[in-house]
């Protein structure tokens, strides 16, 4: 028995504006937190650092959880030359029923020479009836290594709701040196046939797309080698320089718990340790 | 038109199922209907949404002289490509589409240079242009191009008789118009398809055991 949809808290309005800026470089070894600025509903906490290398582990925040029509959200984080970071969110992000505008996220990252950058922030949750356009674009300098994902679930499954109106817009995008390097990106309509086509979403509620600059495609296949065939679709590929996983699953948190899998073979393939973020487990 | 629509064309279209070949090993696409389905969604939303604008825009910037403008087109586009396979495919069409107009004298060795023939649908736009095509003809052949190749694997690999094969072409060829009507009005930031079933067959067919198609 499914619970029923509760009506998003969120009441219309005009939307909000909100920016983050945020760079991250080394000091005295450590990866540290040296510039962040932001306007508007868009924080980071500090720092954390987990790790035995000292990279930086930074949660960003959206405190009113929840993006409705017309919400523009602008993130850019520049990770210098040699540091290590680590970006993700406070939890799954929300994009609400619109009344007609679109919310918007564009997040650009600029990774320097020799940095590494995971860029891995929990699902967005697409609300039926929402409109969201969601950009991700990564800048890459020679040396630099990345692992980035974009999930994504339309409508809650978990009460039922699927995905009847609205629309998703869609775009990761992977530069190196100048040059794109990985573009995907497209648009899911509410109701097309795109969301139970097998070429589509092929009836899954949620999807994912994992890039890496590392990771033997024989290694990631092998993390989900092991997933049955009615709970979930993966697809592992090379795309140039780039690994690249592919997900179907039955909400978020499920698509992204297998490109989880994959990532800590990317960690393996870094000779740096399988650490999550703590935030996820909390 | 014909000439460069036929399948006699020396490429290899018909070396690729681009995910079929796995969308039926995976039971996917198990009859008439169901290959109708994959054939006509990836129409409207791969060749229709990234195929055939990409092809206009090559076209246009062939038309004028307007060599970054096909350089940036080809990158993209090879950025585009979801997998390890359809890149080699594009590539692969690519270079041997842009072989057979050096050798026809249609086209310059230097304007093969680099990306450029690693794209289909960029030197395909190059190869209408020569062939003297206007742009709205260019996207009717290499959609005609498309749905016959697409068709023909169906045919093979399902398998289907040649008349259901021949009902899904007269089916589908039907929504040509409309797509190549979405292809031409599509703004440059609106290009792309999300398909990940798609993309996911694709990855998979890199590993089946037995493979008629290298697609």
């Amino acid at each position: 028995m499914l619970a029923p949809c509760a009506l998003p808290s969120a009441s219309p309005s005009d939307g909000w504006g909100a920016e983050l800026r945020v760079r991250l470089g080394l000091r005295h070894g450590r990866t540290r937190l040296l510039d962040a600025s932001h306007r508007g509903p868009l924080r980071v906490q500090r720092a954390f650092h987990p790790e035995p290398d000292g990279a930086a582990h930074l949660v960003i925040l959206h405190p009113p959880a929840g993006l409705v029509g017309g919400d523009h959200l602008d993130v850019r984080a520049r990770v210098d030359d040699g540091a290590r970071a680590l970006l993700t969110t406070t939890g799954a992000g929300k994009a609400y029923r619109s009344l007609g505008a679109t919310s918007v996220v564009d997040t650009h990252l600029d990774v320097g020479a020799g940095a590494d950058l995971e860029h891995v922030p929990q699902e967005t949750v697409i609300f039926d009836g929402a409109r969201a356009a969601l950009t991700t674009r990564i800048a890459l300098a020679p040396g630099a290594r990345l692992l980035a994902w974009e999930v994504v679930c339309l409508g809650r499954p978990a009460c039922g709701e699927r995905f009847e109106r609205g629309g998703l817009r869609l775009r990761l995008e992977v530069e190196r040196e100048g040059r794109l390097r990985f573009v995907e990106r497209g648009r899911v309509e509410a109701g097309a046939a795109a969301l139970d086509a097998p070429w589509g979403m092929a009836g899954f509620a949620a999807f994912g797309t994992l890039v890496s600059t590392e990771g033997s495609v024989d290694s990631l296949r092998d993390a989900l080698a092991d997933v049955p065939i009615t709970e979930a679709r993966v697809g592992v590929t090379r795309v140039g320089e780039l690994s690249v996983v592919r997900v179907l699953g039955r909400d978020g948190a499920h698509a992204r718990s297998l490109l989880e899998r994959a990532r800590h073979r990317v960690r393996d393939a870094w000779s740096r340790p399988r650490v999550d973020p703590a935030i996820w487990r909390s | 038109m014909l000439q460069l629509s036929s399948a006699s064309l020396p490429v290899g279209g018909f070396t690729y199922s681009r995910g079929l070949e796995a969308a039926v090993e995976l039971g996917w696409v198990t009859d008439a209907g169901s290959a109708r389905a994959w054939i006509g969604g990836l129409l409207h939303e791969c060749a229709g949404r990234l195929d055939a604008p990409l092809v206009l825009r090559a076209h246009d910037a062939f038309s004028r002289g307007d060599v970054a403008a096909v350089a940036r087109w080809a990158a993209f586009d090879q950025a585009c490509r979801e997998t390890d396979e359809l890149r080699r495919e594009s590539s692969a069409m690519g270079r041997a589409l842009g072989r057979w107009l050096v050798e026809l004298g249609l086209a310059a060795p230097s304007e093969l240079a680099g990306e450029v023939r690693e794209s289909y649908v960029v030197t395909f736009g190059l190869a209408a242009h020569r062939l003297g095509l206007d742009a709205d003809a260019a996207v009717s052949a290499y959609l005609w191009s498309w749905l016959e190749s697409g068709v023909t694997a169906a045919v093979k690999l399902v398998p289907l008789g040649q008349t259901d094969g021949q009902r899904i072409t007269l089916a589908l060829g039907a929504e040509l118009e409309e797509v190549a009507g979405v292809a031409r009005a599509l703004a440059d930031d609106d290009l792309g398809a999300l398909v990940p079933g798609f993309a996911i067959a694709s990855a998979q067919h890199e590993t089946l055991h037995t493979r008629l198609f290298r697609s």
